[in-house]
């Protein structure tokens, strides 16, 4: 640890003394910059001179005088262009200079020298420049994507996801530069459009949506080392969208999109792809643009609305049908599954009540979205612009329902679909991601030397869930009923999960920037803060489950109960809390930030910046209750209190960057650019919003599964039959014998990185530049989970060495008999922080910038990350189970991160020519390649008995006698010999395993084979030109997975045959509460891959839509 | 010149800061193992195999698929045989051909439910023995519908606490093996020497019972009972809870000849089928 820090003492350092320099006043992130020098003919600094920049679309004027040193600032122009700037000063001659287009995050140089009038010009000078990679405002790393990749790089989904990727870093899942999707910043426009709750990367995730079309984007910035410390939020990358905004003349598009199964690759290698996946479907993305002047010059609306729509059929193992000649369970018992509908609908046969479980017949399930978007550009004047914009996503997806039970009451074998199991379609449910959201901003410029940015905004998510469908969840139980084979043959009823289903998250935004530029300096304060508030209901099983052997069972149980009819499960969840029969967890919270920052000019050549930031989270506990058997615990050491109604104390993170760019030659021909500092994000609140509906005195469950024992149970369609109806104790008092809290130490801190990095871009001539960039990022104050109830391992496990822990309850106090500290509590997850981990990632780029129709990109990125507690969880509890450990799981090891992708090359290539007059065609291809996962070899089971399935780390054995193996199941043919010959050869042919031997699996140390991912977009545009006006028809092709198209063996993607890659079965001898010290050595199972096949290699080919080509059509019409 | 100088020194400035970016990476810190470096230090576990199956062929015994007896006729057994301490796969199999009859394959396997695959757990230095039991034409009629066990020739296992029996006594214990006999009782009746006169009874055993729990007082049927060195003739009888005192009650299964020696414990169980007229006894050693 010391040693690392040296380590980084050192860079730091050396950075420092090589690139002593300077940074730039920050851009807004909705908007862009530009900048320069007035000088005369001499190289004089010309004070006072007149700065006028138009964005000639829209007329937008920007007007400013030169300072002492002939330096102007726009500290906050419209994205986009072209931009005509003017420069006048008397007695000397005007200049003007047109400017392509100014980008976000890209600030636009425009030197200017003037010449006395009269003066015989000598060199006409017309410089056509955009924002361009080698600019001195850039210091960090970070990634454009402008509205001309949105439109003609080849997407599927139509999602700004599919570009984001294009950065060099990107990684899986929205990820960048290794770090977990969970800690980006995602704003439209400024405003806060993350999950900050978490349960997704992004709002609309649970439904497959985005919360604005690609359509409306003029330009995507994926920052990940920014410098500016007017940025923030962030640990991961800030990516920002700008929308588009209207201009003096009206343009708009129409546009539909779509595909189905016939447009899907069916061979993966010399295999067709089996017919379970190659399910019918239809999909479609419609939607219209419009934008233009309300007033010319003045203000602009700007509009989009876009539907998409995937349906597909719900039931793909319906009743009568059969696979391989073997007729599924539920068509053997078609005739007990009409009795049960029958029975449920009828009226008085033996029951007073009726219930509609909905149909067993196909349906289709729906996945839409429809997003609208608004926005109003008013040019007050040339010194306030004002922006508002209002957007709108309301999304759906129709979901099978939960595989899962409830306090240990569970459906036989899960309740979706299969060749046993047909649920009722009123069983499935509907997620809702629901998003609005309203921003308005506001850029002033005072003189010339005060410039200001006010944003306000408001957004609304709501998440819900419905019955299937849409309808109301059916206030009637579920019911799980087993076939004559043991599987689940069907359910019926609301589905567990969904009742009291709801998150609603408001994010309110207050932001304002004050800059001044102060001669050599720009020098700015401001202010950054984020208001939230929450409510999340989640109430499982609420409505009761019953789960009954057979359809028989139930029907006489609810007419004649017995005790052989009795439920064979039953499980209620009710309210702890007498007067709120929904406890609902609610909180709010809020992040204040405030800066400081100077940028200035070290010597002409090196620019730098130099802010600092602080960030002060704020939690409010009101309304928390306390648990009062918690109180009177001792956690970790005997010694830890817990309080689960007080959510962390504030504290202030400081968040110092400074950034540097140097112009090597002064001509900026070679740029080194790079800086150093700390950046604060927050977590999902998810994990804070835990502790409050996991405290152990909310509910109460009543959760029996002993058929014999619930003959006092019979069904009833009552959802709350068995609920205690008058609560005996206080409210804190916990009702449940046994049960789980969350918690966060009292001194919590949100995310702190200390991130470094380098870059240098050289430029090839031609409009192509070289660049490489180096990101190191060290965690400060990481997120770590531990649980405070796990008392110590007492032992170590035979032929191992890992700890062992006790079991659940132990007659002693002490390990190794219990591992519980407290008997009652069985997890006490609190939320903590840890110093270790870190990530770097190493990047070289060629890239040519859009000219002559041609643009392109290559780029190869090598990335490590580590870190002590995977960071990917939608809970705390699984942030605490999901991760795969060797020891303790309170001391987990330093290991590769969920979002490790090693080595990365990402490119694209597009290219249009118009021709004929009245044609134009586009070609673009993006490439990924990459080992597309990395995945962890872990135990079946839980050898350490910490009592979390699934994560334990396997030791690789050298040779037979380092394990101790048995037969899978009593079927198995298998000799131990036999056995150990097998897992010797795959550990042998396994390019991880391999070099492991002798040792334990890391987490996330295995990486998945590489993938060639190529895919095209065609798009041909036939026009016509009335007077200015050119109306398109543009049809477009797009296909993901060319290679796969090409030859059925290319492109494929491929999986892990088995992670889970040994099963442990049990201890030579044991492991009992009155074993006093061994437990003797583990014994493992190592199934084979089918009866009498060895498992023989790691991976195979996926059959899935990742090794398939797909293809989509669209038409669109642009004016 | 000085372009060239800076772009080296451009150059080797980058390639120094990567080189100490690379620096601030780590390995992973995962502990050193301590593996076994031997095979396992558990004393084995033992099985003793008994053909118990009234129309099963001869069998092979396999643990993990290891032949641990071959050829067992219907009504022999093995000697206890070593196995591995832990959970265990049980097996039998025809010694030639098949078996035949319902279970439709090759093999008998131990299962401990009905869907369920767990194996048979041995536990460091204990002995079993391992009966296979119940014919090959069940399904019995009477099997209801849902219950977990459809019947058909299976395993039936019990733990041994080979305990020699003290004084002038033999240990026994009886079980009933024979598919189509209900509950029987059982009553040993020394012939010789004629100072033995103690009557032995083994009450109301079920077929493939090895345990009787009445209350919460469990019996284990498992559990050898001392009874005096002698010869006996061992009576069962169907039907009635306890054996008859009246001798006009004709046992189904009278079985002369049956020894029980000083020291040496027995299981002795009931086998063949009724409607075959195949009844008779088999009796195990133990020592």
């Amino acid at each position: 640890m010391f040693k690392t820090l040296l380590r980084f003492r050192a860079a730091f350092l050396l950075l420092g003394s090589l690139l002593l320099s300077v940074m730039s006043y920050g851009q807004g992130v909705t908007t862009s910059s530009i900048n320069g020098v007035i000088t005369d003919d001499k190289g004089e600094a010309l004070p006072g001179a007149t700065v006028v920049a138009v964005h000639t679309p829209s007329g937008s004027r920007y007007g400013i005088t030169t300072n002492a040193q002939g330096r102007y600032t726009f500290p906050a122009v419209r994205i986009g262009g072209p931009y005509q700037i003017t420069v006048s000063f008397v007695g000397f001659q005007e200049q003007k200079r047109d400017i392509v287009s100014a980008e976000l995050n890209t600030p636009v140089s425009a030197n200017f020298k003037l010449l006395e009038e009269g003066k015989q010009l000598t060199e006409v000078v017309i410089t056509s420049s955009r924002g361009s990679i080698i600019d001195s405002e850039r210091n960090g790393t970070s990634t454009n994507i402008s509205r001309q990749s949105f439109e003609r790089l080849p997407t599927l989904s139509r999602s700004f996801t599919d570009f984001s990727t294009l950065t060099p870093q990107a990684g899986p899942g929205f990820s960048f530069g290794g770090r977990s999707a969970l800690y980006n910043n995602f704003s439209i426009d400024g405003s806060t459009a993350n999950n900050v709750f978490g349960l997704n990367a992004l709002p609309g995730g649970q439904a497959n949506a985005t919360p604005v079309s690609i359509d409306a984007i003029e330009q995507l910035n994926v920052s990940i080392s920014p410098f500016d410390v007017t940025q923030g939020s962030f640990t991961g990358a800030g990516v920002n969208a700008v929308t588009r905004s209207g201009t003096n003349r009206f343009e708009g598009s129409g546009y539909y999109f779509l595909r189905n199964q016939s447009f899907v690759g069916t061979k993966v290698g010399d295999v067709d792809v089996p017919a379970a996946q190659r399910q019918d479907f239809s999909f479609y993305n419609t939607g219209i643009r419009l934008g233009g002047p309300i007033i010319k010059n003045k203000l602009f609306f700007f509009v989009n609305a876009e539907q998409e729509q995937r349906s597909s059929p719900a039931v793909l193992f319906p009743v009568g049908g059969s696979l391989n000649n073997v007729a599924f369970q539920q068509t053997q018992q078609s005739a007990e599954l009409t009795q049960l509908r029958t029975f449920l609908t009828t009226p008085n046969n033996g029951k007073t009540w009726t219930f509609d479980p909905g149909t067993l017949d196909n349906f289709n399930a729906l996945n839409q979205s429809l997003k609208f978007l608004a926005k109003i550009d008013w040019n007050i004047s040339d010194q306030h612009k004002f922006t508002i914009r209002y957007n709108q996503l309301n999304s759906y997806a129709d979901i099978p329902p939960s595989n899962s039970g409830s306090n240990g009451v569970n459906p036989p074998t899960g309740r979706q679909n299969n060749v046993n199991t047909i649920p009722f379609s009123g069983t499935w449910y509907r997620i809702n991601n629901n998003l609005q959201s309203i921003i308005g901003e506001l850029n002033s410029t005072f003189g010339n030397k005060f410039a200001n940015n006010l944003q306000v905004g408001y957004t609304a998510f709501r998440d819900f869930r419905q019955a299937g469908g849409g309808a109301e969840s059916p206030n009637f139980p579920t019911v799980d009923i087993a076939g004559t084979n043991g599987n689940t043959l069907t359910s019926f009823g609301a589905e567990p999960f969904t009742p009291n289903n709801v998150l609603n998250q408001d994010v309110i935004q207050i932001n304002d920037r004050f800059d001044m530029f102060l001669g050599k300096h720009t020098v700015s304060v401001g202010t950054a803060n984020e208001i939230y508030a929450f409510e999340n209901g989640f109430t499982p099983a609420v409505r009761s489950i019953y789960t009954f052997n057979s359809v028989a069972d139930f029907i006489g149980n609810a007419t004649a109960p017995t005790t052989a009819n009795a439920p064979a499960g039953f499980t209620v969840l009710y309210s702890a809390i007498p007067g709120t029969p929904v406890p609902i967890a609610k909180f709010s919270a809020s992040q204040l930030g405030f800066y400081a920052q100077d940028a200035f000019n070290l010597t002409p050549r090196v620019r730098v910046t130099a802010g600092l930031r602080v960030d002060v989270p704020v939690f409010n506990n009101t309304g928390l209750i306390r648990n009062t058997a918690v109180d009177e615990m001792k956690f970790t050491d005997n010694t830890e209190r817990i309080d689960v109604s007080k959510l962390p104390n504030s504290n202030l993170l400081w968040s110092p960057r400074v950034g540097v760019n140097w112009d090597v030659f002064g001509d900026r021909s070679l740029q080194v650019r790079g800086g150093t500092g700390i950046f604060t994000g927050r977590v999902p609140f998810v994990w804070i919003s835990n502790q409050i509906s996991n405290n152990g005195v909310l509910f109460g469950t009543i959760a029996r599964t002993t058929q014999q024992t619930n003959a006092n149970l019979p069904f009833s369609p009552d959802p709350a039959a068995y609920v205690p109806t008058s609560l005996t104790g206080a409210v804190g008092t916990p009702l449940a014998p046994n049960f789980s809290i969350n918690a966060t130490t009292p001194d919590f801190k949100f995310p702190q990185v200390w991130r470094t990095s380098i870059g240098v871009d050289k430029s090839l001539g031609n409009g192509w530049v070289a660049t490489f960039d180096g990101i190191y990022t060290k965690d400060v104050n990481a997120v770590f989970i531990r649980d405070a109830n796990l008392a110590n391992a007492g032992v170590v496990l035979g032929g191992d060495g890992r700890p062992v822990f006790g079991g659940a309850a132990g007659t002693a106090a002490v390990p190794p008999f219990d591992r519980r500290v407290n008997d009652r509590i069985v997890q006490a997850l609190v939320l903590d922080n840890t110093n270790r981990g870190y990530a770097l990632s190493l990047t070289a780029q060629v890239q040519k910038r859009f000219a002559r129709g041609f643009e392109g990109s290559l780029a190869y990125t090598y990335t490590e990350s580590k870190d002590i507690n995977a960071q990917g969880a939608s809970t705390a509890g699984t942030l605490f189970t999901g991760q795969s450990i060797v020891g303790s799981p309170n001391s987990p090891n330093l290991a590769n991160a969920n979002n490790l992708v090693p080595h990365r090359v990402v490119g694209y290539v597009q290219y249009r020519k118009e021709y004929l007059k009245n044609f134009a065609t586009t070609l673009a291809l993006t490439y990924t390649g990459q080992n597309v996962f990395n995945f962890s070899y872990s135990y079946i089971g839980s050898p350490n008995s910490d009592g979390i399935n699934g994560n334990d780390l396997i030791y690789v054995p050298r040779n037979q006698n380092e394990i101790l193996l048995t037969t899978t199941n009593a079927q198995d043919g298998r000799t131990t010999q036999q056995i150990w010959e097998q897992l010797n050869a795959y550990i042998e042919q396994d390019p991880y395993l391999s070099t492991r031997r002798g040792q334990y699996a890391e987490r996330n140390g295995a990486y998945a084979p590489w993938q060639n991912l190529l895919n095209l977009r065609v798009l041909q545009d036939i026009y016509i030109s009335v007077g200015e006006r050119r109306h398109t028809l543009q049809l477009s092709a797009d296909m993901v997975n060319v290679l796969n198209f090409i030859d059925p063996s290319l492109g494929l993607a491929q999986t892990t045959n088995r992670t889970a890659l040994l099963n442990f079965v049990g201890y030579e001898t044991p492991y009992t509460a009155t074993t006093t010290s061994n437990t003797g050595r583990p014994i493992y199972s190592f199934a084979e891959a089918a009866p009498g096949q060895a498992l023989t290699s790691t991976f195979v080919n996926n059959f899935n839509l990742a090794s398939r080509w797909q293809l989509q059509l669209g038409a669109r019409y642009i004016f | 010149m000085k372009n060239q100088l800076n772009i080296i020194g451009t150059a080797a400035a980058t390639a120094v800061l990567s080189a100490v970016l690379l620096m601030g990476c780590e390995q992973t810190d995962y502990p050193t193992a301590i593996p076994a470096t031997g095979p396992s230090e558990a004393a084995a576990a033992r099985v003793l195999f008994v053909n118990a199956s009234p129309d099963a062929p001869a069998l092979n015994f396999l643990v993990e698929n290891r032949v641990l007896g071959t050829a067992i006729a219907s009504g022999q057994s093995t000697t206890y045989v070593n196995v591995p301490v832990g959970v265990v796969q049980l097996r039998a199999r025809a010694a030639t051909g098949t078996i035949g009859g319902v279970i439709g394959s090759n093999d008998i396997v131990f299962r401990a439910g009905p869907t369920n695959q767990t194996n048979f757990a041995t536990t460091s230095a204990a002995n079993y023995t391992v009966f296979v039991v119940d014919s090959l034409r069940r399904p019995a009629p009477t099997t209801p519908l849902g219950v977990t066990n459809q019947g058909g020739p299976q395993f039936l296992t019990v733990t041994d606490i080979l305990t020699a029996p003290t004084g002038d006594n033999a240990g026994v214990r009886f079980l009933h093996l024979a598919p189509d006999v209900t509950a029987v009782s059982v009553r040993l009746v020394p012939t010789s020497p004629a100072t033995v006169t103690a009557v032995a009874a083994f009450n109301n055993r079920a077929f493939r019972a090895t345990s009787v729990t009445v209350g919460t007082v469990t019996t284990n049927y498992a559990a050898f009972t001392p009874v005096p060195a002698a010869t006996y003739t061992a009576q069962v009888f169907s039907g009635t809870a306890v054996p008859p005192t009246s001798s006009t009650i004709a046992p189904v299964l009278s079985v002369s000849g049956v020894t029980l020696a000083t020291g040496k414990l027995y299981t002795i169980y009931a086998r063949g089928l009724r409607r075959n007229g195949t009844l008779g006894a088999g009796v195990v050693l133990h020592n």
